[in-house]
């Protein structure tokens, strides 16, 4: 049992910022941490199918994404904080109404400077599309707040 | 203005970046919860910071308002006052809606129906057919002078999808399922490797219009291989007469908006749909005309009518993100009033408010996250002064959430979700269905 808990300590203490993160992405800080604690928790209680998994840390947000109450009541995101005069006060309600991946490829990329082949790991899914999702993240947020192409 | 990219950036490191981290150790010593029902926003919190006791014969609220004292006469009147509670059921399956039916008490969730005449003994009424996907639900159920309706989301055949489903009993006992294609509506497709979207599913049941009208979505999103890129379904309405036959009325609501729920009064139908920055309530007498009145600024889970008050319980984003408890009232629908928002840092989730026309019970958990709550539950006469209720300090503590409650006779049922074990493997986490009751010797069974 010691050696399960070390191993999924470990586990935990490589993975769930990362997850942390990508949670905070796709269903806002408010959801995070509960549904990172859901997918860590699912993870624990599968453990010995999931340790064996060519790509852990992306099934078990996979997982937290599943069942993520945020996807359902989309809890609204927090404002612009007035110490960001130069942010768009419309930028929360923008990012809400992205697709998933689109949100998430976008706040990884571009607010926590991930790699797109970081992205395309945690997500399952190939670089080439991790960038279709930003450029088309960037495309929707600049039509939805009126932003013009070059700032 | 900055480019967009670096708006993103400072909007991220300023706004987003403040999530307590999750320890191993956390999740090592307990167990994840069922999930609550499909359909109904589970929001943070309303508890009341004030205390109840009984003392001298007498009980005495303490009012959160400054710590006046109000004393309450209901021991000796008609409606006694809720305030003490106890076990009667545990059920080994998942119930997260109760409500009292001539003759008893019918509960619903994942676990299908199930009935009681005295809040203690139950039985499984009817397991609703399993999409290949996900998990079926009952969400709520109305009564009628023809019987009873329930309505959820059940399988439909020859697919992974759920469907929109209605049941009729005319005792509580006995479900048949209606087959209407109003409830079944061509969508567009949905990937058979994706069980995520339902088709169409039903979040509430309530009387007005033509007879009924119930409150849910159709799946109108589109998908680009197994993403689906726009908003995945539609607020809609479905009308019926004596829940038989089912009328659809497509986009009822905000394309944005999901409803949540729902009262009726006089006829008249008051909807609540979560949106993005709130929740917004509409009003119909018909069923199929709908009028926007008012918006409510936070996350509502459940409302109820309370004398000439509609009561509506939920929350709002507080300072630490952490979800602040709110109860919000309002004379019309128009506009709404915050008469409680909850002190404490803790994260609270309101799941249910019910009346029976004296008392008000809110009930919900109270904790840091999914793994680590407990049940609490909140009482008022007038919904403007609120009271938590305790039992010796640990009436509800080994319970991990009470869902809902119902008013049954003079009293009050209410079903949670409880867990034993440590949460270790040799000891897991098992969790059930709880029932308690307050006032049941002068239940009308």
């Amino acid at each position: 049992v010691q050696d399960r808990d070390a191993e999924f300590s470990e586990f935990v203490a490589a993975t769930e910022p990362r997850l942390r993160r990508a949670l905070t992405a796709l269903c806002g800080p408010e959801e995070a941490r509960d549904a990172t604690a859901e997918g860590l928790t699912y993870a624990w209680q599968h453990w010995e199918r999931v340790r064996a998994m060519k790509n852990p840390a992306g099934y078990v947000y996979r997982v937290a994404r599943s069942r993520s109450r945020a996807r359902k009541t989309r809890p609204p995101w927090p404002e612009v904080p007035s110490s960001l005069p130069e942010v768009e006060p419309g930028l929360p309600a923008a990012l809400a109404v992205l697709p998933e991946r689109q949100r998430v490829a976008v706040v990884l990329v571009h607010g926590w400077d991930w790699t797109p082949v970081e992205v395309a790991q945690l997500l399952g899914i190939s670089v080439s599309t991790v960038r279709n999702h930003v450029a088309r993240g960037l495309e929707r947020l600049r039509n939805l707040l009126g932003v013009r192409i070059n700032g | 203005m900055a480019d967009l990219e670096t708006q993103v950036r400072q909007y991220t490191k300023s706004a987003l970046d403040h999530v307590e981290p999750v320890r191993a150790d956390e999740i090592t010593t307990t167990e994840r919860l069922p999930r609550g029902p499909r359909g109904r926003a589970r929001l943070a919190v309303a508890v009341a910071a004030s205390a109840l006791f009984v003392g001298g014969g007498a009980l005495w609220i303490v009012s959160r308002h400054g710590g006046d004292k109000v004393r309450v006469t209901s021991q000796s009147g008609a409606s006694p006052a809720p305030t003490h509670w106890t076990q009667t059921a545990s059920l080994d399956t998942e119930l997260s809606n109760i409500i009292a039916v001539r003759g008893g008490i019918v509960a619903t969730g994942y676990g299908g129906i199930w009935f009681s005449s005295d809040a203690r003994s139950w039985k499984n009424m009817l397991t609703p057919e399993q999409p290949g996907g996900s998990a079926p639900y009952v969400s709520d159920v109305v009564a009628t002078s023809h019987g009873l309706v329930a309505v959820g989301t059940a399988a439909e055949p020859g697919t992974s999808h759920g469907v929109a489903a209605v049941w009729t009993s005319p005792d509580g006992r006995a479900w048949t399922r209606v087959r209407d294609s109003a409830l079944e509506p061509s969508t567009p497709p949905i990937p058979s490797n994706n069980t995520s979207p339902d088709r169409s599913s039903i979040a509430a049941i309530v009387r007005g219009g033509p007879g009924l009208v119930a409150i849910g979505e159709v799946f109108s999103g589109t998908f680009n291989g197994p993403t689906l890129v726009t908003p995945c379904c539609t607020p809609t309405v479905w009308t019926s007469r004596d829940g038989s036959t089912w009328t659809r009325i497509d986009k009822a609501g905000d394309p944005g908006g999901r409803f949540v729920d729902a009262v009726g009064r006089n006829g008249t139908v008051v909807a609540l749909a979560s949106m993005v920055n709130g929740t917004d309530v509409s009003k119909s007498d018909d069923g199929a005309h709908w009028q926007h009145v008012g918006i409510v600024r936070g996350s509502v889970s459940s409302v109820a009518i309370h004398g000439n008050t509609i009561v509506a319980v939920g929350s709002i984003a507080a300072a630490n993100r952490n979800g602040r408890a709110v109860i919000w009232t309002s004379r019309t629908g128009v506009t709404w009033r915050q008469v409680y928002a909850e002190p404490s840092a803790r994260i609270t989730d309101n799941k249910s408010v019910v009346s029976n026309g004296h008392w008000l019970v809110v009930v919900g958990y109270r904790g840091r996250f999914e793994v680590n709550t407990r049940g609490v539950m909140a009482i008022s006469k007038d919904a403007k002064h609120w009271a938590e209720v305790r039992r010796d300090g640990d009436v509800f503590t080994s319970d991990a959430y009470l869902n809902s409650a119902t008013a049954f006779g003079q009293g009050f049922v209410a079903v949670g979700t409880a867990r034993t074990g440590a949460g270790t493997p040799s000891n897991p986490v098992q969790s059930h269905t709880v029932v308690f009751s307050s006032n049941l010797k002068s239940a009308r069974t």
